[in-house]
């Protein structure tokens, strides 16, 4: 790694491309708060950073979402595609609610393959997820999904914590050790 | 356990001595800079963290610093103890040649560090350099409950013997227990 290397590659010296950052939401409160900090302190207008949003749209399975049950199956592909709808349109709101010029992704899908998926298709820098959605195990710190992420992500993932759901599981071990 | 304390030698990275041709047409305002810890222990993905700070995170005009934070083993007195695995056929006769050893590494160290703070300067980024002693997994915490970061970056695994299936011990511990974002790279894919 020369020095003259990196001063070459470094295009942010020269203020000519910025990075692109794509944030993993799931209309979770880990999800927003990471969706926060990439708004506040990441992505930098005036470096020419670029955001994308993005958001894997939960494939209906008919055994496991109660309100598909009596959807007659020619129609399920019609369903899937008003749910992506669903949750674009849900993205264009937090994209007013922020203010940012973001490009908008929902792919239905699991997250774990659709991201780095989508990052070794698109130009990405690195990947933003929060610490735990909306997923089943709710006692682990960090979900099924950010932690694959982590590990099996081709760009940089920044996992962002949650102080205060990281202070209420500390609270319950403490209080489950206690009691 | 011993003594885990942190025996913190920071040095501050000079000014580069010529500047770089290409340079900012306006002051750097220290006030909006951000301060990213970089932890490195000589794994491939501690310096693919380094190199992606460089060249995506840090920004000179803004008054961008990086912290490069190494932890050194601790060498233990007893041969038996776990981080003596490190070095097993090392037995310390005494407490002075421990520390010899224990100092070496903390140079060691350094001047690794340093040859990567100067690919910073080279870019006008000050880079600071910590060298502290200990369990990694404790002494990052600590140091940033000290001094305050907005990102750390670590690698994914590290050079430890435990590799496990998806995180190494230490980014896994950084990424539950630091309340700061943690961005973690992994090492280039060698591509057949």
């Amino acid at each position: 790694m020369a020095s003259k290397e990196i001063a070459t590659s470094n295009r942010r010296s020269k203020a000519t491309l910025g990075k692109r950052v794509l944030c993993a939401l799931d209309n979770s409160d880990a999800s927003a708060l990471a969706l926060q900090f990439v708004l506040d302190a990441l992505v930098k207008p005036e470096d020419g950073d670029k955001l994308i949003l993005f958001q894997a749209a939960r494939v209906i399975d008919m055994y496991d979402d109660v309100e598909f049950m009596f959807v007659p199956d020619n129609q399920i592909a019609a369903a899937q595609e008003r749910l992506v709808e669903l949750c674009l349109s849900n993205l264009k709101k937090i994209k007013e609610q922020f203010k940012v010029d973001a490009e908008l992704v929902v792919l239905p899908g699991d997250p774990r393959q659709l991201i780095p998926d989508y990052v070794t298709k698109h130009p990405v820098d690195m990947v933003v997820v929060g610490t735990r959605g909306r997923g089943k195990f709710k006692s682990l710190f960090l979900g099924s999904v950010s932690s694959y992420l982590v590990s099996h992500c081709p760009v940089p993932v920044l996992v962002v914590p949650n102080p205060r759901f990281a202070a209420s599981l500390l609270k319950k071990e403490s209080d489950a050790t206690a009691s | 356990m011993a003594d885990a304390g942190i025996s913190a030698h920071k040095e501050q990275e000079p000014e580069a001595a010529k500047s770089p041709p290409v340079q900012t047409p306006e002051q750097p305002h220290p006030a909006s800079g951000q301060r990213f810890l970089c932890a490195i222990d000589g794994s491939e993905g501690s310096k693919a963290a380094f190199k992606f700070l460089l060249e995506k995170m840090v920004v000179a005009e803004r008054g961008d610093s990086i912290v490069l934070f190494e932890a050194c083993k601790q060498l233990s007195r007893e041969p038996m103890e776990p981080e003596s695995r490190f070095y097993p056929d090392l037995i310390f006769i005494n407490d002075l040649q421990r520390k010899m050893v224990q100092e070496e590494e903390e140079r060691r160290s350094r001047q690794q560090l340093q040859k990567l703070g100067e690919l910073a300067s080279a870019i006008n980024v000050p880079c600071e350099v910590v060298v502290a002693t200990g369990d990694p997994r404790e002494v990052i915490p600590k140091f940033i409950s000290e001094h305050p970061v907005e990102i750390v970056a670590v690698g994914s695994r590290g050079l430890g013997p435990m590799q496990r299936l998806f995180l190494g011990s230490v980014s896994s511990h950084l990424v539950h227990h630091l309340s700061v974002p943690v961005l973690v790279v992994s090492p280039p894919r060698a591509k057949p």
